[in-house]
Order: structure tokens, then C-alpha cells, then sequence
């Protein structure tokens, strides 16, 4: 049984013998690449030719075949299918491949994508990147999407100077761009009825909602294709729509990089626990590439400001107590005053009243 | 046909995993709510 750098080597050695005669000079390259949070994966690229977009297989889950017992040889065949599959694709972009450097034609297909700023130092070193508390965003140009996937090319630095453009604007025009692909907010439960007997669920984005009508209000902000929506949080307008749709403030559960999840702040759910909720649900039921973030965020319905909902308790705790303690100071310092001016009064009423021997000898010397 | 019944497959693929998240969100809120209640019903009936 090899080990898995043994495998990768094995199938670079050998997938030329399964490929067509047009890569037999092909230079097989093997390079890890940084996905999401830290995951790390390993993928190999098989020019053709002298083409300019070279499409990666990866090989982690191949490996994960073989040591279950599929034949090595198997995988390798399995490999260059995949190559052969991505090369049509791979042309078509080519072909687009001297407008990607004209910005004018790439805006429009611009994505926000967001994550875990703490979690994807690795992933967000070469990529125009913009801040937002706890959150990082990154853009995409999405040469094609549709209802069956995206492809993509990240948006690099080296590129945004090819660009010849600032990060501010490739944020406003991937903001404007995101609109374009939707956004809605949706209830959790018509979600959930949508997708098993397939009627699409009302936008609730323009609606004014009764939360006390609700038994257990939950909705879900994404696009319309529940692809890479979550980004859409990081638009104050939305969060502003989404305040006046809810008449209060609210939670954000970071579901997944495709969407979150609003709560109204009705003082039913604490924040321990919301974040207990989103740890377990990363654990069990979100793959680590599309984990977005384990911090729930809290959102002021009427500014649309939003914070770290645990540091913002910790920040109102922290006010309270000030406030407290400046109040006893307070009350003490009166109480503390009023007995130093009496005792203040009571010296100089003393100092007023002259001895009796001193006054005696006063008079007789005078 | 084989390259469009896989693609297929793949966006059912997304579905269901955007339905696993959803179901369980739903699941534990609900445990929370009805936590609540039960709390609020108890220190009432105490």
C-alpha cells in the first residue's frame, strides 16, 4: 500500500499512458493548493499544449479510493478522465483569456466571497482582500456560472494591478455585481418545504414582518442561486432592508459560505448558546471548505451595524459595571463631602472661639 | 449525456446539503424555544 505522497507520484509517473497523444509533452506539475480554512489540497496539472488556462485534478479524494481498496492503476485512468473532461472547458476560457486583463469586461463578473479572517490567513495572502470585524472578504471573477456550478479565478493582487484599479473598487463593483445575482430572505421553513416538494419560496426581502405571528421566526440571506451568497451580510444596505423587514435587531448565524441565517434579537436566544449551536452544526453537518465562520455576529436593526455578539455582551457588561461603580462613587463622594464640610464648620467655629486664658490675659493687657 | 446527468447530480448534491444545514439550524432553535418554555412554564407552576 503506498502512502500518499508514494500515490501522487505514482499517478504522475504514469497518467501520460492514459491521456491522448496531444499531452505527450506535457510538463505534469503536483502543487498543493490552499482552500478554504485551512484545508490543504493537492492537485495536479496537465498542459496541453501550450494552452494558458490548465484546469487541476484533485487528488485527495482519489486516495482516499485507493486505500478502500480501488486499484491504483484504476485511479490513474480515473485522473486523465477528469482531464480530458475539464479540457473543453479549459479551451472556452482560453479563449476569453486576453479579456480578463480588461477590468471593464471582468466587473460584471465579479463575486464577493467571504470567510473566517482567522481561519484563512494561508488562502487570503496574494488575494485583494477587504475587512469586516470578524470576517474577511475576497473576490472572484466568475467566468461561468450557472444553475449546475461556477468557474472561477481569484482576484490577486498581481492582478488588480494589471487592473490598474484600487480593492475599494473591485468592492463596490462586486457589491453591485452580487445584487445582480439576487438577494433574497427567505423563511427557514418555506426553504425547507421548497426543497422537498420544489415550489420556490416568497423573497420576504420588501416585506414588513409580524414577528409576533411567528412561532419561531428563522430566516436565510442569500442569492438566488445559494451559491457564495453569504457575502451578501457584508452589504450595509441588506442588513439595513433586512432591520426594517424584522422591526428589530438580530442575530447572524454563520451557516456556510453560501448563506446565513437571521434571528430577531426577541430575548429568546442567548448568545452562549447560539454560539454552542454553530459550533455543533459546523461539527456534524458543514464540510470544512464551506464552513464560513463559528462567531455568531449581532446586527443593529436600525444602523445595520454589526459586531462580534460575544464581545458586544462583553462590552455591555463591562458599560453596566462602569456605570455602577461610577454611581457608588458618587453617592459615596456626597455622603463624604457633606461629613468634611461639617467637620470643616466644626474646626473653624473652634478656631472662631478664642480660649478662655488667652482671652483674660487680652483684656488685661489691653 | 454522461457529462449533464453528472452535473445534474452535482447541484443535487448542493441542494442536500443546504437542506442538512437548514433542517438541522431549524432542529436546534427549536430545542432552545422549547427549552424556554419549559423553563418559563416551570417557574411559573413553582
Amino acid at each position: 500500500m503506498m502512502n500518499r505522497k508514494e500515490f501522487y507520484e505514482y499517478v504522475k509517473d504514469n497518467v501520460k499512458e492514459y491521456l491522448p497523444e496531444s499531452y505527450k509533452d506535457a510538463e505534469i506539475k503536483l502543487q498543493e493548493v490552499e482552500k478554504n480554512n485551512g484545508l490543504k489540497l493537492t492537485g495536479i496539472t496537465i498542459p496541453n499544449g501550450d494552452q494558458r488556462i490548465v484546469p487541476t485534478v484533485y487528488l485527495d479524494s482519489l486516495y482516499q479510493e485507493y486505500i478502500h481498496g480501488k486499484d491504483v492503476d484504476s485511479c490513474v485512468g480515473d485522473v486523465a478522465d477528469m482531464r480530458i473532461e475539464a479540457q473543453g472547458k479549459a479551451e472556452f476560457f482560453d479563449m476569453g483569456v486576453p479579456d480578463i486583463l480588461d477590468y471593464e469586461k471582468m466587473k460584471d463578473k465579479l463575486q464577493m466571497r467571504i470567510c473566517d479572517k482567522e481561519w484563512n490567513t494561508d488562502l487570503l495572502a496574494d488575494k485583494v482582500v477587504t475587512e469586516h470585524g470578524d470576517f474577511a472578504a475576497y473576490y472572484a471573477v466568475n467566468l461561468e456560472e450557472n444553475g449546475e456550478g461556477i468557474s472561477s479565478i481569484p482576484v490577486t493582487v498581481s492582478l488588480m494591478n494589471e487592473w490598474g484599479v484600487s480593492a475599494e473598487q473591485i468592492q463596490a463593483d462586486a457589491m453591485v455585481a452580487d445584487r445582480k445575482r439576487g438577494v433574497t430572505l427567505m423563511d427557514m421553513n418555506e426553504i425547507i418545504k421548497s426543497t422537498i416538494f420544489g415550489e420556490e419560496p416568497e423573497n420576504l426581502l420588501n416585506e414588513k414582518m409580524d414577528m409576533e405571528a411567528m412561532e419561531n421566526p428563522m430566516f436565510c440571506l442569500t442569492n438566488k442561486a445559494k451559491m457564495n451568497g453569504a457575502s451578501l451580510l457584508l452589504q450595509e444596505d441588506i442588513r439595513k432592508q433586512i432591520g426594517e423587514c424584522l422591526g428589530s435587531d438580530y442575530f447572524v448565524i454563520p451557516s456556510s459560505i453560501h448563506e446565513v441565517l437571521i434571528l430577531p434579537d426577541n430575548g429568546i436566544f442567548q448568545v452562549p448558546e447560539l454560539n454552542a449551536m454553530v459550533k455543533e452544526v459546523n461539527e456534524t453537518q458543514v464540510e470544512r471548505e464551506e464552513q464560513l465562520s463559528d462567531k455568531v455576529q449581532f446586527c443593529d436593526g436600525k444602523t445595520a451595524v454589526m459586531e462580534n455578539a460575544e464581545r458586544r455582551e462583553a462590552r455591555l457588561e463591562k458599560a453596566k459595571e462602569a456605570e455602577k461603580t461610577a454611581v457608588k462613587k458618587e453617592a459615596k463622594g456626597g455622603i463624604h463631602g457633606k461629613l468634611e464640610k461639617a467637620k470643616a464648620e466644626i474646626k473653624a467655629k473652634e478656631a472662631e472661639k478664642v480660649p478662655k486664658n488667652k482671652s483674660k490675659d487680652l483684656a488685661t493687657a489691653l | 449525456m454522461m457529462k449533464a446527468m453528472e452535473k445534474r447530480q452535482e447541484a443535487r448534491k448542493n441542494q442536500e446539503k443546504t437542506l442538512k444545514r437548514m433542517m438541522a439550524y431549524q432542529k436546534k432553535s427549536e430545542q432552545m424555544v422549547n427549552r424556554k418554555r419549559m423553563n418559563h412554564h416551570m417557574i411559573r407552576k413553582g
